[in-house]
């Protein structure tokens, strides 16, 4: 039996009452608790709602805590209401994602020289998406922009981590690298 | 080739993704494939492509020249071996296929994951404001901080965009058309020429070289003005034309009213 503690309900009243994604910061604020402590009390909270079935669960990145639906009811929500199913992107627009997802950080010449054509409007696109962003300058010539995912990102995959990105271990290593490797 | 097999370049997602299809149509493996089998394909779907935009076609062509590259090496007599540092360019095309190849399966995992993940809804915020909060600077992260900074803008930006911000001053244009030109017949009043750098003022503000240009451009093609010159780079002279009459320049821009 997973022990149901009384800061659960805290906590699920704060994310049902805020709705948008709550930064842990706040919440350790709130609850009177250091950052670490309330990283802990949330996974423990999400493991015990996953385990008891509940409808609602917080999905918790590193930075954020928000309620979200179980899928498991979908079918029956959208009986009920309808939702407009949300659009995913096109096939050059999830190459493109895919490779800053698992390849991060990345330049746009890095993108190009993967896919073969040029990435410019893909790129723009995922960034006014608010999927990928720029995270950095490379430490090469013209220092280029590097990209990589963005916390909301995280959030419309329903990801914890990067490192729960379907298949991450097989995708996230560059062939090119491997062998260079092998070489040396 | 038979229906089933028609194919136009334009269903793919760039060249890669075409030689792709062309590998796995033929049934092998990118490790077997001799490149130069499927070239022919290749250059013939081109072919029949009449219309591509540029941006695309020269993606297509690129690579196109690189499987013409791999296919002649196959076929002329062994060029002196290759550097150490020359990668075989069949191999270095394979190893950006394989690679494309990873990305495409990767691409379609996040795919799902994606509408996996769709299935999942949230509220929307409620509209409550926050209180005031404490600045509190414990045990505060970098990316906290970044975020608190972020909202600070949000909320700054938001501020200057109510509506009695968007009224700005508009200032008037210190150089038109209208008065550049008469301060080049100004300066023709009692010469015969003048060189063309004694029109501009010592440090001219950009607009005014822009718009004095435009004055003299103006004025010449209304056959006020001559220019001379005695030769390329040689200072340039400008003269009134024997039959300029006009000395109003009103006609130059009518926007000019709305100042006066």
């Amino acid at each position: 039996m997973i022990e149901n503690r009384p800061e659960y309900a805290v906590i699920e009243c704060l994310l049902f009452v805020a709705g948008d994604p709550v930064p842990l910061i706040e919440l350790a604020r709130v609850l009177a608790l250091s950052l670490p402590q309330t990283q802990e009390l949330l996974a423990e909270m999400e493991t015990a709602y996953r385990a008891d079935g509940r409808g609602i669960l917080p999905l918790v990145t590193d930075a954020t805590a928000q309620l979200i639906s179980n899928r498991d009811f979908a079918a029956q929500v959208e009986e009920l209401l309808q939702p407009n199913r949300e659009k995913t992107a096109s096939q050059s627009l999830m190459e493109t994602l895919s490779i800053v997802a698992y390849r991060q950080p990345v330049t746009r010449l890095e993108v190009e020289s993967i896919r073969g054509v040029r990435s410019e409007y893909a790129i723009a696109q995922l960034q006014k998406m608010g999927l990928i962003d720029e995270v950095g300058r490379k430490e090469a010539l013209g220092r280029p922009i590097l990209y990589g995912t963005t916390e909301s990102f995280l959030r419309k995959f329903r990801l914890h981590n990067l490192s729960e990105l379907p298949d991450y271990a097989r995708f996230a290593v560059p062939l090119a690298a491997e062998e260079e490797f092998s070489v040396v | 080739m038979t229906d089933a097999l028609h194919i136009t370049i334009e269903q793919f997602d760039g060249p890669l993704d075409l030689l792709l299809h062309l590998i796995t149509r033929a049934e092998l493996r990118i490790e077997e494939i001799a490149l130069c089998e499927i070239t022919g394909q290749y250059l013939e779907l081109m072919r029949q492509t009449d219309a591509m935009d540029m941006e695309q076609a020269s993606a297509f062509l690129s690579v196109a020249a690189q499987l013409l590259l791999i296919k002649s090496r196959a076929l002329l007599p062994r060029p002196p071996a290759l550097t150490e540092q020359e990668e075989d360019p069949a191999q270095a095309l394979l190893r950006q296929l394989r690679e494309y190849q990873v990305i495409k399966e990767a691409a379609a995992a996040l795919q799902t994951a994606w509408e996996d993940a769709a299935r999942a809804y949230t509220r929307l915020p409620e509209d409550i404001a926050l209180p005031p909060q404490k600045l509190e600077l414990e045990d505060t992260t970098l990316q906290a901080l970044f975020a608190a900074y972020q909202s600070l803008l949000g909320k700054r930006q938001a501020q200057e965009e109510t509506v009695q911000n968007i009224v700005r001053r508009v200032k008037p244009d210190a150089f038109t058309i209208r008065n550049r030109a008469a301060h080049i017949l100004r300066c023709l009043a009692d010469k015969k020429s003048v060189r063309f750098e004694t029109l501009f003022s010592e440090d001219a503000p950009r607009m005014e070289i822009v718009v004095t240009f435009l004055a003299i451009l103006e004025m010449l093609s209304r056959n006020e003005l001559r220019l001379t010159q005695a030769a390329p780079f040689a200072p340039i002279f400008l003269r009134r034309s024997a039959n300029a009459q006009t000395t109003d320049h009103a006609y130059m821009d009518e926007t000019d009213d709305a100042y006066d």
